[in-house]
């Protein structure tokens, strides 16, 4: 009996310090997860964690006469 | 019998530097806070204590003086029952202390202006997920009955979470009404990790026989244990962590100036930032150094009440 409220002691701990731990982490998943995803994706809220990963274009690099495939790459390479 | 000189050849270089470092520039800061001097200009006029009286009078500095206290009071406590708490949850653990203890103490590390900048994103009224988690929530049977009260009987339409729901969500940093208390979650996000550590080490330091001794007095609860043994025995840690979150909070600044630059209407217009206004962007020196003696003085008082607790209230070995 002592045992099984040890234990659930202890889970409602672990519970506590949990959603804290997700409260503090927040931040730095939606920088990391920012870091992989398109403008797009960012302000739409979508694409999971590591977006779509879909090529895009820069339209800035293409005002400045350079070839297409110049200016299309990955959401992170830019 | 001649007595030996040579010690002040030893102490002179440390004292010289404390005195060209420390002392030194408050002494200009305090000579300056009676000037009208501005950074570049061949002269300046002597204003005697008209900066300080700015202080009193203009209604932007009432408004700093009350943001800055606001943002202490709201800080303070909460960050040191938040460090104190999970400091003990911690220790009381069985197995993944350590991962919490790395995992509360990430803030600490961060560097606090590229986290704000992700806090903004966060906090975003459009693209900001906390705003997507509550306009989701609203859908949601039993997280809007949570949120609104409706499960006890509230009227959901009356709470603070109904009228969201019903209306907009709120704009975090550019509402006057959230953005003081926005820039304080933040604060208080940073803060509690250090104040944790701290509490770790305080804990530590608490002999187990004393629990033992309790126990055989009748304590037998958590919570009488925690009364008469944890928390006095925590005196000293408990001034130390108040006093330097205190001196902390006063000397918020990167958030301030990343998220809100002290708007909306000045309502997270903080010391430190007033300061780097006056003093950096509108080359108002001598208002700049009236407010930092000012806030010297704050911080002077703290550490004094600090030294005082320490030798004189708070020790029970």
């Amino acid at each position: 009996m002592k045992q099984r409220t040890n234990l659930r002691s202890e889970a409602g701990k672990h519970i506590i310090l949990i959603i804290g731990a997700l409260v503090v982490i927040l931040p730095f998943y939606l920088m990391l997860s920012f870091s992989f995803k398109s403008p797009a994706e960012i302000q739409s809220i979508s694409g999971g964690f590591f977006g779509a990963q879909e090529m895009m274009t820069d339209r800035k690099c293409l005002k400045a006469e350079r070839s297409e495939e110049e200016c299309t790459m990955l959401p992170n390479s830019i | 019998m001649t007595q030996s000189r040579s010690h002040i050849w030893f102490v002179s270089p440390a004292v010289l530097l404390m005195f060209v470092i420390l002392i030194l520039p408050v002494f200009v800061a305090g000579t300056f806070s009676f000037t009208d001097y501005n950074l570049g200009s061949q002269d300046f006029r002597w204003v005697g204590w008209k900066n300080y009286e700015s202080l009193g009078k203009f209604s932007s500095y009432k408004k700093m003086f009350t943001a800055s206290l606001t943002y202490v009071v709201i800080v303070v406590p909460v960050s040191v029952l938040l460090g104190l708490g999970s400091a003990m949850l911690i220790s009381s653990l069985r197995f993944g202390g350590e991962f919490y203890k790395t995992v509360f103490f990430l803030p600490v590390m961060a560097t606090l202006l590229a986290m704000a900048y992700a806090w903004e994103f966060t906090l975003d009224p459009v693209i900001g997920v906390i705003n997507k988690f509550l306009d989701d929530g609203c859908s949601v049977g039993w997280f809007y009955k949570l949120f609104t009260g409706s499960w006890l009987g509230f009227n959901p339409t009356e709470s603070w979470y109904g009228g969201l729901c019903n209306d907009r969500m709120p704009n975090w940093l550019g509402n006057k009404k959230y953005a003081l208390g926005s820039i304080s979650f933040i604060g208080i996000w940073q803060a509690f990790g250090f104040n944790m550590v701290l509490y770790l080490a305080g804990l530590t330091s608490v002999p187990r026989d004393l629990y033992a001794a309790a126990e055989m007095d009748g304590a037998n609860s958590t919570w009488e244990k925690f009364k008469l043994v944890t928390w006095p025995m925590l005196g000293p840690t408990h001034v130390f962590v108040v006093t330097i979150t205190s001196i902390r909070s006063f000397q918020v600044f990167d958030t301030v100036e990343a998220l809100t630059r002290g708007g909306p209407s000045k309502s997270t217009y903080m010391m430190v930032y007033a300061m780097f206004e006056k003093g950096v962007k509108q080359n108002l020196i001598g208002m700049g150094s009236a407010l930092t003696i000012v806030f010297l003085g704050f911080v002077l008082i703290l550490t004094l009440t600090q030294v005082y607790f320490i030798n004189r209230k708070v020790h029970y070995s």
